[in-house]
């Protein structure tokens, strides 16, 4: 069973300076500094399916795990890794440094979808629900739509079955489903837990960390030129300040007193 | 402009459902056309039984049990080009109303908290993990949207919907093998908690997330945790607290060795009152607060807990 990961590196928001949140001219915010990592959505997707290549021993299936991004040269550090966990062929779309495809989640679902129709037929997909910049909260489900595929949101969990189906695992409003489904099918990864990726040994990451990594560039001109259906129109930064009282105190246990005394006692009180 | 509501009558929540889809339409639809209601569920009864309603009239979409694929095909045959389309904000609504969307040439936008229809559709939503609020134009109808998550709710009508059609879906996909759903075990209680402990990554291992369980369980409240914290298994993932987890609006929140993350900041944003306690006094969390104490929160929260079980 050919299975394809697709992720998103991103940019560590959390380490964006309060006055750097300004957007420019063509509503772009430099990022460019803060540390990259992966989108947690998709880095929970690909230990989703290093998990399920280790329990498929006993049930006479064998999975191909494949990883796609598009993104830029930085980022292929990050495909070398998932190289050295063993995955079999990894892709980058090249995307360039001045084009901003944060919102564009209608272009990116195309690209994957033009791979698998046209150059690397997948039996499942597997991403993240959505990444922390966009928040768009689209790309599976218009890749399950361009593809005609059924899909499955919210996935926490993933068993193996045989070659043509999958156990799976998903959230959904209120319950959790099981779900024995065939391929082809695009799974969006939601809160899994215990989803960081697993790190590979020194050995693999030597071994296997040079394999060629694929490069497809495609038409960015034409694919910016075709009319998105939504278009982002204004960027404005959001602050969240209260009054922030610092709670003086030689120990813990005094700042606990005054904390307790002044502001908690009579809030508690009252519920 | 004509706007309709779709409502996951599967779900157990869909009063809150149903409260702030009708806060939504009352705060931004007030001008524009009240179309149907669209009621996605197991029979008539269900639609009957509620004795609210948000809007006069409403299409049930019936079938056994929940499947995306066959409620987008009753969806499809209904959808005008020209409408506006608003999905609750569970995991169904964004689902649908981006696939609907899409099947229908339309445009989508997930998570939304404001409308305008002037000369066009345009939507607010926050984008780069809430740091920021994106206004998008939607240029294709149908405009479909699902509400963002925590919105104003609105007490509804009493009444009940005029059912006006029933749509038969079809049984479950051909892809789909074997079903099997379980109702989640609640999340204790933490949705509606009075008093928060909302743990970080600062609180460094599981011992200390159970220590501060008790502990807000000794002051009547509840233990949220952060995302990071959730991802290492300190505490099981129903105790997110976030914009992809809990929405909470307690009297008091007591943070613990937590950033202040904007993301998480969203989950915690409508407390009455926020208590921050973190070692690091620049921590963004600290601005955030009503009040701050910067310490290790292990002292301070033991202190704290032998105060109010005195």
């Amino acid at each position: 069973m050919k299975i394809l990961g697709c992720f998103k590196i991103v940019p560590d928001l959390d380490l964006i300076a309060e006055e750097d949140w300004i957007a420019d001219g063509q509503l772009q915010v430099d990022t460019s500094y803060a540390k990259l990592s992966w989108n947690c959505f998709d880095e929970g997707a690909l230990e989703m399916m290093l998990k399920l290549s280790d329990l498929s021993e006993g049930f006479d299936v064998v999975y191909e795990l494949n990883a796609l991004t598009v993104g830029r040269q930085r980022h292929e550090s990050f495909l070398k890794t998932l190289y050295a966990l063993k995955f079999e062929h990894a892709v980058r779309v090249e995307a360039e440094e001045d084009q901003d495809i944060r919102f564009c989640p209608e272009i990116i679902a195309e690209l994957v979808a033009g791979y698998i129709a046209g150059t690397s037929p997948q039996d499942v997909v597997v991403m993240g629900m959505q990444s922390s910049e966009g928040c768009n909260m689209k790309t599976p489900l218009l890749l399950a739509e361009a593809l005609g595929w059924p899909c499955i949101t919210e996935v926490t969990a993933l068993e193996p079955v045989d070659e043509g189906h999958l156990k799976v695992t998903s959230e959904e409003d209120g319950r959790t489903a099981v779900q024995v489904v065939g391929v082809p099918c695009v799974l969006a990864v939601g809160n899994a837990p215990s989803s960081y990726l697993r790190v590979p040994t020194l050995k693999d990451k030597m071994k296997l960390g040079k394999k060629p990594i694929e490069h497809i560039v495609p038409d960015w001109e034409q694919l910016l030129e075709k009319e998105q259906n939504v278009e982002l129109t204004e960027l404005a930064a959001v602050e969240e300040r209260r009054d922030a009282v610092l709670i003086e105190g030689g120990t813990p246990e005094e700042k606990a007193r005054e904390l307790y005394e002044s502001y908690l006692k009579g809030r508690l009180e009252k519920i | 402009m004509r706007y309709h509501c779709i409502i996951d009558a599967y779900s157990e929540d869909i009063i809150r459902q149903m409260e702030e889809l009708y806060a939504f339409k009352t705060a931004f639809l007030q001008e524009a056309e009240e179309g149907v209601s669209y009621v996605l569920c197991r029979n008539r009864t269900v639609v009957e039984r509620l004795g609210r309603r948000i809007s006069g009239s409403a299409v049930a979409i019936i079938a056994e049990d929940y499947s995306p694929e066959s409620v987008l095909e009753a969806l499809g045959k209904e959808t005008d080009l020209e409408d506006i389309y608003i999905f609750g904000s569970g995991i169904c609504g964004t689902e649908l109303s981006v696939r609907l969307a899409a099947r229908m040439k339309g445009s989508s936008v997930a998570a939304v908290h404001g409308l305008e229809w002037k000369e066009h559709v345009t939507v607010k939503k926050m984008v780069y993990a809430s740091h920021m609020e994106g206004t998008f134009r939607m240029k294709k109808g149908p405009y479909c949207i699902s509400l963002a998550k925590g919105m104003d709710r609105q007490e509804l009508e009493h009444g009940t919907f005029h059912i006006m059609k029933e749509m038969q879906c079809t049984g479950l996909p051909e892809s789909v093998v074997s079903r099997k759903t379980t109702a989640n075990e609640a999340a204790g209680g933490l949705d509606e908690a009075k008093v928060v402990i909302a743990a970080g990554r600062g609180i460094r291992n599981k011992e200390n997330a159970d220590y501060l369980r008790e502990t807000a369980k000794a002051l009547g409240g509840e233990l949220g945790v952060s995302r990071s914290a959730a991802m290492n298994a300190w505490a099981p993932m129903n105790r997110m607290i976030g914009v992809s987890g809990a929405m909470l609006q307690p009297d008091i929140c007591i943070t613990a060795g937590v950033s202040g993350a904007a993301a998480f900041y969203a989950g915690i944003e409508k407390s009455k009152f926020i208590v921050a306690i973190n070692t690091d006094g620049q921590a963004p969390i600290m601005k955030k607060a009503d009040v701050a104490v910067a310490d290790d929160f292990v002292p301070v929260v033991k202190a704290l807990r032998e105060l109010a079980e005195r």
